[in-house]
């Protein structure tokens, strides 16, 4: 972000100038259009740092070889058992680690596109302008604390309270009508991703129906009218503020208890999911997102989370396995929006607090910055590469230092606006969302439809 | 090569797992103890995958050399130095907690006593009798008044000290001069009366309300407990503060055994907050580690906050200026914001300008300039007015270069940061209003800065706004700010920043001290606090050892480990569509609703009777008469202001079940997760 820039969104965000602004948008919003139809925006996020270079591998000759003869013992060798063949439209060969053989057939169906070497920047770097530290840029490259922090926060310096998917949720409130179900969900704990202006960050545990304890006990008469009284007392005003807002927060949870009861313990999808942390996640998603038409929400957005991608070592046993759990369940997941009719309305992508260097250490990798992601969605221009492909040369052209912790091609918020402009933000508030964006020409990278 | 833990105690007869990092191919290694290969039974047993075992009997040496030697490569290896400890002794409670100075009698509950444990106070070792691996009693001499520390240790080679209780010791009333000076008759040996227990203050007339000193306790204190609600309306308010300042402040120390632990200094944190004497300190140095925040998301390690919490703690009631100068030396805050090795341009990375930044904005004078007030300066395009701009971060970073972590140690937490001038910028600086001249030391620039930001006028009406939040109304009216803000500003002797005057002022303020609320009154309880009063309410007990901080992890505040330096919620978070301030509310969300109501229901069921104990004896004393019942509930959370309606909703709901445990957990349920509860006013 410019300086000016970064002041400019801090004022707008860290003070009360923000909300009315919203509203104000939010009215505009609600003119301008027709009744929105669902649309939902999913995270899964690498926590540690996923190596994108041996995820995505290029498979025409010249690049290979330049992968193969920096990644060493690391590189994957060619063949189905380790690299699932993809190409582009323009020809261009691809391999796909073999732990996502579960979304491989995707990509041939045009649901699955990867972005080429995505990262955090202020703004376009070149590696002149690295080493001479010439240009603004993230503070802290390479600390884990830090660039999960500013992956979340979508701002590349410590200093925010927010993150990108809340204000995503922010920017589109207004679809959202008078629904109260949450409209930016973790399933994975708190998480500053979906703080927003306005908008809380609210959790949904796997598995947790948000019933009450202690409703439970001998005899059930009893019990049941100690539930009532509870939810009787909801009802009460004694004239204050902030105790009629947090009874309407424990009301929505209700309801929400409400919804989510009935939907049963599976949810009523049929969709196998592996029984994996993420593809519980991922099913309980699955579950929300099967609610929408009880609930009204117009737009959400979900944060998910998969840990164990710091491979520094082992990383030719573990990072296989890895990708296994990230592939079975993002492909449950888009079967279970098949099967939901909404595979068009639902976009999955993956994000991680940077990639790694493309010279190993000798068992594993270390941490680096650019990375390949997923994209998965009937809305997704799948079976193509988006972004520029960086070459793989230490201290090359796209090499911060010598070890091929590659500089972004392609930054966050490029990524970020491309996923917001099809979730319906307008181009105005896309500022107030991605506050850096601005500084890069391309603010649409086309991946979706 | 690596051996995790380098340290690390281990207790005799236990094992622990390590693990060795060999970055070697082939990467196989063997284990030695003290050059053993696997070890022996003297020295402690270590497996093929690096699970040690010490021996059951702590040898003479009781430090030893736990080594992963590469079998390829000898003479690559790595070691840590592994201690060999007696079991480590835990102490719950002492009864009586509160004793008059001179012949003391202790009995101490807890876990873990070994035979030939010995209790100490303040470190002053008493005669102790072990009477079980739960009991030992005290029978001695301590004639000094205070409240101080009482530990037990296991002694022996490899001993180790319990984690410390207070122990309130009373002055022995000094006897009164008697009018005649008469030689009176020789007194004969009466024995000395025993200590009775104290009674419960009573008071008539008080010097304040049951009301006023409760919700005063919930502002001043982590809440009140039954008894210190009847200690503040007997004494008044004010007494109760001076007792505050005058008490010594509570040690923060590194967990025991192993001090690389951060969980369990979560534990002990919130042991501190329900059981420090030294509430107000504790309560102050909490509302400012709100303002001032180090995370365990990157200080990893105990000791890499603990010297945050120092300052915070110590600085309580003592001048903000220290704390800007204090946090901008200490190594907490260097690790976490990265002032520690900023450089002047072009030695290392240059300066770094994440602390400058914070420093300014999160910190001391926020990003729009404020009226004495609170409220925002507009400019003449009706727009707030920037306080500072890129070129006075830029600025202020090149003022802080220099400071370097303590001989300039790649890490280093027990010390403060140690200016280094060659690494220090010494052009002339200008930032917010403020100049510094060419050629100054790291410290005369440190000085400037601190001096600058300390003036600046926005200080007293950014921390008046927050401090204001943090202890007593979300909503605080632009007056009650400015009669704070003016007390920053001066204390009445010429003083600015005296933060035992502002918080003063904060407390006894008519604003915070209106019994009667009005339609924005009040502040949403966050999770933590609203546990740990709720457990004082209850005259409960936590161990100082227990599994309840993850419990808060889901609720949005987890214990020493916000997610950023924004802290787990923002002093300017607003209800959302509407003006009014909650900055509470920005972590209770559904889940977080319910999460918080079922943590209440669990605890009163006795599900985390390992962790906490609570008195619920005046409640089952009259579970039978269901009035008598809401009564006893509503005085102890409510002050006796419990609606009707409630109380009639309590009513059918307490009715319906026969069972008195039942009745007494549905009438706490019920009142300790309704709003009128949650949202202290």
């Amino acid at each position: 972000m410019t300086q000016k820039t970064r002041r400019e969104f801090l004022r707008r965000t860290a003070t009360a100038m923000g909300l009315a602004g919203l509203e104000r948008l939010s009215r505009m919003n609600a003119l301008a259009q027709t009744a929105p139809s669902y649309k939902a925006l999913v995270c899964v996020f690498m926590l540690g740092g996923n190596d994108g270079f041996n995820t995505v591998v290029p498979m025409d000759s010249g690049p290979y070889t330049a992968y193969k003869n920096i990644r060493g013992g690391l590189g994957l060798p060619t063949g189905s058992a380790t690299l699932l063949p993809v190409s582009t439209s323009a020809g261009s060969q691809y391999g796909l680690n073999a732990g996502l053989q579960q979304v491989h057939p995707l990509w041939a169906q045009k649901k699955l596109a990867v972005v080429a070497n995505m990262g955090l920047l202020v703004q376009p770097v070149t590696r002149a302008q690295y080493l001479a530290n010439a240009v603004a840029l993230p503070t802290n490259l390479f600390s884990h604390s830090d660039q999960t922090t500013q992956m979340q926060s979508g701002v590349p310096s410590s200093g925010a309270g927010t993150g990108w998917a809340g204000r995503l949720a922010d920017a589109v409130q207004a679809m959202n009508g008078a629904a109260t179900f949450p409209s930016s969900v973790s399933i994975a704990g708190p998480a500053l991703f979906c703080t927003g202006n306005s908008v809380q960050s609210a959790s949904l545990m796997p598995g947790f129906d948000l019933s009450l304890s202690g409703m439970n006990f001998w005899p059930q008469s009893a019990a049941d009218a100690k539930k009532a009284a509870f939810q009787q007392m909801l009802t009460f005003s004694n004239g204050l503020t902030l105790v009629q807002q947090a009874n309407k927060v424990m009301t929505d949870a209700m309801a929400l208890n409400a919804m989510l009861k009935s939907a049963g313990t599976g949810g009523g999808i049929t969709t196998v999911f592996p029984g994996t942390s993420l593809g519980t996640q991922l099913k309980e998603v699955a579950k929300i997102i099967k609610l929408r038409t009880a609930t009204g929400i117009g737009r959400q957005v979900f944060f998910c989370s998969i840990g164990g991608f710091d491979t520094h070592g082992a990383q030719d046993w573990t990072h296989w396995d890895l990708l296994r759990n990230v592939g079975e369940a993002m492909r449950a997941f888009y079967d279970a929006t098949v099967e939901l009719g909404v595979a068009d309305q639902v976009t999955t992508f993956t994000a991680s607090e940077f990639g790694r260097t493309l010279q190993p250490n000798g068992v594993g990798t270390d941490h680096g910055w650019g990375s390949h992601h997923l994209i998965l969605g009937g809305a997704v221009k799948g079976g193509e590469v988006y972004g520029t492909f960086p070459t793989y040369a230490l201290s090359g052209p796209d090499d911060s230092g010598s070890r091929g912790a590659l500089i972004p091609t392609t930054s966050t918020d490029q990524f970020g606006a491309t996923l917001a402009k099809w979730f319906g933000v307008p181009a105005a508030s896309m500022a107030s969302v991605f506050p850096n964006v601005g500084n890069f020409g391309v603010q649409d990278l086309g991946f979706l439809a | 090569m690596e051996v995790y833990h380098k340290t690390a105690s281990v207790v005799r007869g236990t094992a622990r797992q390590f693990t060795a990092y060999v970055p070697l191919s082939p990467n196989t290694i063997q284990w030695q103890v003290n050059n053993v290969p696997g070890g022996n039974s003297t020295v402690g047993t270590v497996s093929a995958t690096g699970l040690y075992t010490a021996p059951a009997v702590v040898p003479a040496m009781n430090v030893v050399t736990l080594k992963a030697q590469s079998t390829a490569y000898p003479d690559k290896f790595a070691t840590a130095a592994v201690t060999i400890t007696q079991p480590v002794p835990w102490v719950w409670s002492s009864y009586p907690s509160s004793v008059t100075a001179g012949a003391i009698s202790l009995s101490l509950n807890g876990s873990a006593f070994e035979p030939g444990a010995v209790a100490s106070i303040n470190g002053v070792a008493m005669p102790t009798t072990y009477v079980s691996s739960t009991k030992v009693t005290v029978a001695g001499t301590f004639a000094t008044a205070g409240v101080f520390a009482l530990r037990v240790t296991n002694t022996g080679n490899g001993a180790v000290t319990s984690q410390p209780v207070n122990l309130t010791v009373v002055a022995a009333p000094t006897p009164t001069p008697t009018p005649t000076p008469a030689p009176t008759p020789t007194p004969s040996p009466t024995p000395t009366p025993a200590p009775t227990p104290t009674p419960p203050p009573s008071c008539n007339p008080c010097a304040t309300t049951r009301i006023d000193a409760g919700r005063f306790l919930e502002q001043a204190a982590f809440g009140g407990r039954p008894a210190d609600i009847a200690g503040v309306q007997q004494s008044g308010l004010q007494a109760w503060l001076n007792a505050q300042y005058a008490l010594p402040e509570s040690p923060l120390v590194l967990p025991s055994p192993d001090p690389r632990q951060i969980g369990a200094m979560r534990s002990w944190w919130l042991w501190l907050n329900t059981h420090a004497a030294d509430q107000l300190r504790q309560k102050v140095a909490y509302a400012l580690g709100e303002i001032w925040v180090v995370s365990s998301n990157k200080n990893n390690y105990p000791e890499e906050v603990l010297p945050w919490m120092k300052v915070l703690s110590r600085n309580a009631f003592g001048n903000y200026k220290n704390i800007i100068r204090e946090m901008t030396v200490s190594p907490s805050m260097g690790k976490f914001l990265d002032l520690a090795r900023s450089s002047k341009p072009g030695v290392g990375a240059g300066a770094n300008e994440n602390y400058p930044r914070e420093l300014m904005q999160l910190f001391t004078i926020g990003l729009q300039k404020l009226n004495m007030d609170g409220s925002v300066v507009l400019g003449a395009n009706g727009q707030p007015v920037a306080t500072y701009t890129q070129e006075d971060v830029k600025q202020l970073s090149l003022a802080l270069t220099g400071w370097a972590y303590y001989q300039n140690q790649y890490e280093y937490f027990g010390a403060d940061m140690e200016p280094r001038e060659q690494n220090h910028d010494t052009s002339a600086k200008s930032f917010v209003g403020c100049s510094l001249p060419a050629g100054q030391t790291t410290t005369q620039d440190l000085d400037g800065v601190v001096n600058c930001l300390f003036q600046h006028p926005n200080l007293p009406p950014f921390v008046a706004v927050r401090m204001i939040r943090f202890l007593t109304v979300s909503n605080p009216s632009p007056a009650y700010v400015q009669r704070v803000a003016n007390v920053f500003v001066n204390n009445g002797a010429g003083v600015r920043g005296d933060m035992k005057a502002v918080v003063q002022a904060i407390l006894l303020d008519t604003e915070a001290r209106q019994n009667v609320a009005t339609a924005t009154y009040g502040k949403l309880r966050e999770p933590l606090f609203h546990y740990i009063s709720l457990v004082r309410a209850l005259n409960g007990a936590i161990n100082q050892n227990n599994g309840l901080p993850y419990l808060f992890v889901n609720m949005g505040q987890s214990i020493l480990t916000t997610p950023s330096v924004f802290s787990w919620f923002s002093p300017l978070f607003r209800i959302p569509k509407t003006a009014i301030f909650g900055p509470e509310f920005q972590i209770y969300s559904p889940t977080e609703a319910v999460l918080r109501a079922n943590l209440i229901s669990d605890t009163l069921a006795g599900q985390y009777n390992g962790y906490l104990s609570l008195d619920l004896s005046p409640f089952t004393a009259v579970a039978g008469d269901t009035a008598k019942l809401i009564d006893a509930v509503d005085q102890a959370l409510l002050y006796g202001r419990m609606s009707a309606p409630m109380r009639s909703a309590l009513t059918t709901a307490i009715n319906a079940s026969s069972d008195n445990a039942s009745r007494v957990q549905t009438a706490l349920y019920l009142t300790a997760t309704s709003g009128e509860y949650l949202v202290m006013h």
